[in-house]
């Protein structure tokens, strides 16, 4: 039987029907070999649009579709399932992408009506050597890795393990809770960070569907979506997690006292510590790095004292690893280093702070157990805020870290709750108190004094008394002034976790320029990634504040757990083939292939393709030196592509001089 | 002020690029060692060229203050050289005829006629060719200045003449 | 260094032998020599246009610090030294400019036959960063004779040298002068306006403004007990002597300290002559008690 093609010309509204003329497209296309149908159709993917297609299918007993339209990212689904419906193998469909190709890429209606022609004649030529495919079924593994054990990661974990599935929570730190854990009060509603977060933590720890590694990261990850294998390293922490029951006798007695990261340095902690008193596991963890055991091999104090014999410093390293259907990066975010911006003195000057610094000074499990006292114990009088330090700066990151103005004006709040009689600047650019309550909550902040002043501050100098002299112009003025103060807190900026790039890598994700994870799509999927078996929550995918965090690992939940939900999981069949009864087993194909799919076989002497750790990329039909006798890429043979190729060459004919001869 | 000139500033790339960029912060005019005695702040003279005052911005006493020492460039947030943008401005201003900063004009001619006659110039001939051009009584005051020079051998009334100059002779 | 002849020497109008300035060109060719790096002035050259050529006119003020370039070129020079940071921006932004600007590269060819591609090797580098960073402190070390004992040195970058262009050094808060004098056992005072400017040529237009600011300077290293004050520019040079002067007539004798370049200290250090760094007299006096021989090691 010859082939018989419908050829359906999307206008797109507007976006294709504005710039290629689709009457003109189609009067050229009716008079192609082997078709049968031309249409053209305001929305091609609208049902109507689809019915039509489905119709044709069955009135004119097509065996092959070709969409000319939009990019097949966006609809080459929907133009698949109807052609399944109507009864037509989707592989036997063709897409066109007429838009980002054509109508988007300039205004010249002639050039972008002759490019459609060309493609669409191009499709033409090529369908016919389509081939029947089937999707492949590939079982799930009904489990869930989530990477981050700050509010989002806490969030999805206890989302996917009250579903029923088993989820494995990795937190690199000795405790989960995250940044969260380390904040005062959240604006703008200033509930206690700690008292809505530590509830939840505790519900980690004792859901038996949760498996929590905390002290622990990511060393390799192979597989694919639905099946990924990890290996994961837990870092000794010198005491045995099972032994120890958090008494804490060891820190008591450790005479060594080292700068404590939860405090940001701002106090000290134990060699043999726990980050937080309300840490989850309660468990101590022994630093390596300033034990006077491991570093002058004496001591052991910890290991004497300790009731229930856990100290044990001999523990190594231990590796393990686990298989997962889904992923969620939930790795949160870095602060921005004020320290470059030598201007303001940070690191140099004792009186100028971040805001993280001063959400510890105000905590009440913080170095000044919550009384706002400079590092030379007196109280500030005078505060400057300054805003966007290290964001919206082109020198540093063009974008708005988003939640400095609120968490700024937050602690403009609790500082002037706690000292009533203070003066405290807010300088800033542009207020960003977009939310909900966040507008309300920066007219409350004026109304209760703060004064804002809108200009940047250019330079901070310290004075021999250690008072700061601010430099700023009052930008509503028109007006440079210098004011002293005894206080400046630097609203920071948030950036990128300093491995990103790392997990980008491992997981096959992308990050966008900012360096933040990218989202599959900015709108409509975004907390999904390129990689399908690989979701994203929270400030690792861009600046975010708490509700936004914790919504975001809700979506990233209920898209892990779609998948989760099904037992098998469908795979494209655009992979790889080999013959092996043709294959010399010179294993080239094995050294090129990027996702190790390519098998060899030694008993046969040849070469396998798995299915499910196929990609479709290619790399190894082209690198066989046997070619299409041996390999072959199902919906991109030899054959399909040079008919293709010939289908844009040979209308061009009487222009360019061409040969083209078919191999496959 | 005539739309031809309006267009020149504008397409001029150091203002282009102020106009366009500037987000009104307000770190030039706090980090301008000059700015107290500017008329009107850096910052605002960006924000005048966006309401198309030009004429009070060629006007102004802030485009000739301007020391061009690049601290505002280095710590714009924007990445603006408004150094360049003071100096396309003073252009500007010279070649539209607005002479109101006769002292620093003064200056300029002095230094072109030199670069124009030499090719090099003479930091004391162009010191005292100024003075006496601007303020003879200052000029005066300066001798012993001059004198102390003289004694460590520093004052060269001397210019070497470039050979083979004609680059100044160029149309641009 | 295997590279000797590629080096060039552009002086400018302050530094040449009738500039204000000429020791400070003086004893930066003497400790090159000395230190064993031959460098060469680019023959014929011209006034690099400051600043004020650019009012003037942009392009033409292009071209004429461009002739140096050119001259350079043809002499196979591939980095070119310069003393003064006014002309080091000159000679940069020019390189800079022919880079972006296709109408300006092509009235290069058209005056002088060359194009972005024939310049495009060439390195402008202040001599800061060139005996930093090319000539090296293990080599200064090596040459070093005479240690300052407790001279107490304010070291003032003023503001060109590292702004805007120059990425060899921090544009606020820059070191490179602290490590080389550090060879010479001065002790250097620190201030916080080490890179704030001495308002530059304005010291002509408009005097009583730019005093007050060198006032603010002087006073930060005189309160901290500087004992002279070295410069790397020959304008920050003048105007801070200008204005010694003046303000030494309108307070007292506590504005009375040397001010010197870097490279007459460090000339000084490397056992050059006074006489041949320009130190004046009455200046080396000042500084020579805290001269101290190191017996070569």
């Amino acid at each position: 039987m010859d082939p018989r093609i419908g050829v359906y010309i999307c206008h797109c509204g507007l976006n294709i029907a504005q710039t290629v003329d689709v009457k003109k497209v189609g009067e050229y296309v009716k008079n192609l070999k082997n078709v049968v149908v031309v249409r053209d159709y305001p929305y091609m993917c609208s049902d109507p649009g689809q019915e039509l297609i489905k119709n044709d299918i069955k009135e004119y007993s097509l065996t092959n579709v070709i969409v000319a339209a939009c990019s097949p990212t966006m609809h080459e689904q929907t133009f698949r399932r109807a052609c399944s419906t109507a009864g037509l193998n989707p592989y036997l469909m063709q897409m066109v992408n007429i838009r980002e190709h054509c109508s988007w890429v300039t205004d010249d209606v002639e050039k972008a009506t002759e490019k459609a022609k060309l493609l669409i004649s191009a499709a033409v030529n090529r369908v016919v050597y389509h081939e029947p495919l089937e999707k492949l079924q590939i079982p799930i593994e009904q489990s869930a890795l989530i990477i981050g054990g700050g509010i989002a990661g806490i969030e999805a974990a206890l989302k996917i393990a009250n579903s029923g599935k088993k989820v494995y929570l990795v937190e690199k730190s000795p405790s989960i809770g995250g940044r969260m854990a380390q904040l005062e009060k959240t604006f703008p509603t200033l509930d206690c960070a700690s008292c809505i977060l530590t509830p939840k933590m505790v519900e980690v720890a004792s859901n038996p569907n949760i498996i929590l590694l905390t002290y622990s990261e990511v060393k390799e990850v192979s597989g694919f979506p639905g099946n990924y294998t990890v290996k994961i390293v837990k870092k000794p922490r010198y005491i045995d997690e099972n032994k120890c029951i958090g008494c804490g006798i060891c820190a008591t007695k450790c005479p060594v006292k080292v700068p404590d990261e939860f405090n940001l340095g701002l106090d000290y902690r134990k060699a043999v510590y726990i980050p937080f008193p309300q840490a989850v596991p309660r468990k101590y963890t022994i630093d390596r790095e300033h034990c006077l055991f491991f570093t002058k091999g004496v001591c052991r104090v910890c290991e004497r004292f300790c009731p229930s014999k856990a100290v044990n410093f001999e523990q190594q390293p231990e590796e393990i690893v686990i298989k997962v259907g889904v992923v969620i990066l939930a790795t949160g975010y870095d602060i921005f280093d004020p320290s470059v911006i030598k201007s303001y003195g940070y690191g140099r000057y004792k009186n100028v702070y971040t805001g993280l610094e001063v959400e510890r000074i105000l905590s009440a499990s913080g170095p000044t157990k919550g009384k706002p006292v400079l590092r030379d114990g007196r109280v500030p009088k005078t505060i400057a805020i300054v805003h966007c330090v290290g964001s919206r700066d082109e020198r540093y990151n063009s974008y708005c870290s988003k939640i400095c103005c609120m968490y700024a004006m937050k602690l403009a709040h609790l500082l002037k709750e706690r000292i009533p009689d203070s003066t405290i600047y807010e300088f800033y650019i542009d207020i960003r108190a977009a939310g909900k309550g966040y507008e309300e909550f920066y007219r409350r902040v004026q109304e209760e004094g703060v004064i804002f002043i809108r200009g940047k501050v250019s330079e901070i100098y310290e004075k021999e008394d250690g008072k700061l002299l601010v430099t700023f112009e009052d930008t509503l003025l028109g007006v440079v002034q210098t004011i002293e103060v005894d206080m400046v807190i630097l609203a920071t900026g948030i950036v990128p976790r300093s491995d990103a790039k790392d997990l980008v890598r491992k997981f096959g994700i992308c990050s966008s320029a900012d360096g933040f994870f990218m989202e599959k799509h900015p709108k409509l999927a975004p907390v999904s990634t390129v990689n399908r078996g690989v979701f994203i929550a929270g400030a690792c995918q861009g600046p975010k504040d708490i509700p936004e965090s914790v919504a975001q690992a809700a979506a990233a939940a209920s898209e892990a757990m779609v998948l989760l939900s099904q037992s098998t999981l469908e795979v494209e069949p655009i992979i790889a083939e080999v013959q092996q009864e043709k294959c010399s087993g010179c294993r080239i194909c094995v050294s090129v292939c990027p996702y190790g799919a390519t098998i060899y076989d030694s008993e046969k002497n040849a070469t396998r393709v798995e299915k499910a750790l196929c990609q479709g990329c290619g790399t190894c039909v082209a690198a066989c030196p046997s070619g299409a006798r041996v390999m072959k890429q199902n919906g991109f043979t030899d054959r399909q592509i040079l008919a293709e190729l010939e289908g844009i060459l040979i209308p061009l004919k009487p222009r360019i001089k061409i040969e083209v001869t078919s191999t496959g | 002020m005539s739309e031809v000139i309006t267009l020149r500033l504008l397409e001029d790339s150091s203002i282009h690029t102020a106009i366009k960029k500037c987000i009104q912060c307000g770190t030039c005019s706090a980090s301008c060692p000059l700015s107290h005695y500017m008329d009107y702040t850096p910052r605002k003279i960006v924000n005048m060229l966006r309401n198309g005052m030009y004429n009070e911005v060629l006007k102004s006493k802030t485009i000739w203050l301007c020391s061009t020492c690049y601290l505002c460039a280095v710590r714009c947030p924007a990445k603006i050289n408004l150094g360049e943008f003071m100096i396309s401005l003073r252009r500007h201003a010279l070649s539209n005829g607005y002479n109101n900063a006769q002292e620093y004009l003064k200056l300029i001619k002095t230094y072109a006629e030199f670069i124009e006659k030499y090719g090099r110039i003479s930091e004391a001939m162009l010191m005292i060719n100024y003075s006496l051009k601007t303020n003879p009584v200052k000029a005066i005051k300066m001798i012993p200045f001059a004198l102390n020079l003289m004694k460590n051998g520093l004052l060269s009334l001397r210019v070497e003449k470039v050979n083979d100059f004609q680059v100044v002779k160029t149309k641009t | 260094m295997g590279m000797n002849n590629s080096i060039g020497y552009y002086p400018g109008c302050s530094c040449s032998k009738n500039g204000l300035a000429k020791y400070y060109g003086e004893s930066t060719v003497k400790i090159l020599e000395h230190l064993g790096l031959k460098v060469s002035e680019i023959e014929d050259w011209n006034c690099c246009g400051s600043s004020l050529y650019r009012v003037i006119d942009e392009k033409k003020a292009y071209l004429l610090a461009g002739r140096n370039l050119v001259l350079a070129k043809k002499k196979s020079v591939e980095k070119i030294v310069v003393p003064c940071p006014a002309c080091c921006i000159s000679l940069t932004k020019t390189l800079q400019k022919i880079r972006e600007d296709k109408e300006l590269e092509k009235k290069f060819v058209e005056v002088y036959n060359t194009g972005k591609e024939d310049l495009s090797r060439i390195v402008v580098k202040h001599v800061v960063d060139f005996i930093l960073n090319d000539v090296g402190l293990d080599k200064i070390e090596e040459n070093v004779k005479n240690k300052f004992e407790d001279l107490k040195v304010g070291v003032y970058y003023g503001c060109q040298i590292t702004r805007p262009y120059a990425s060899f050094d921090d544009p606020e808060f820059p070191s490179s002068l602290e490590r080389i004098l550090s060879t010479t056992g001065v002790a250097t005072i620190e201030s916080a306006m080490k890179t704030k400017c001495c308002g530059g040529l304005l010291m002509l237009t408009n005097e009583e403004e730019v005093l007050k600011i060198i006032e603010k300077i002087m006073n930060s290293y005189i309160d901290r007990g500087a004992q002279c004050i070295v410069t790397a520019c020959p304008l920050c040079h003048l105007n801070l002597e200008l204005a010694k002067n003046i303000l030494m007539k309108k307070y007292d004798v506590r504005y009375d300290i040397p001010i010197l370049y870097f490279t007459q200290i460090l000339g000084l250090s490397l056992g050059l002559e006074s006489r041949d760094l320009g130190v004046s007299r009455e200046d080396f006096e000042k500084i020579s008690r805290k001269i101290v021989l190191t017996a070569r090691r």
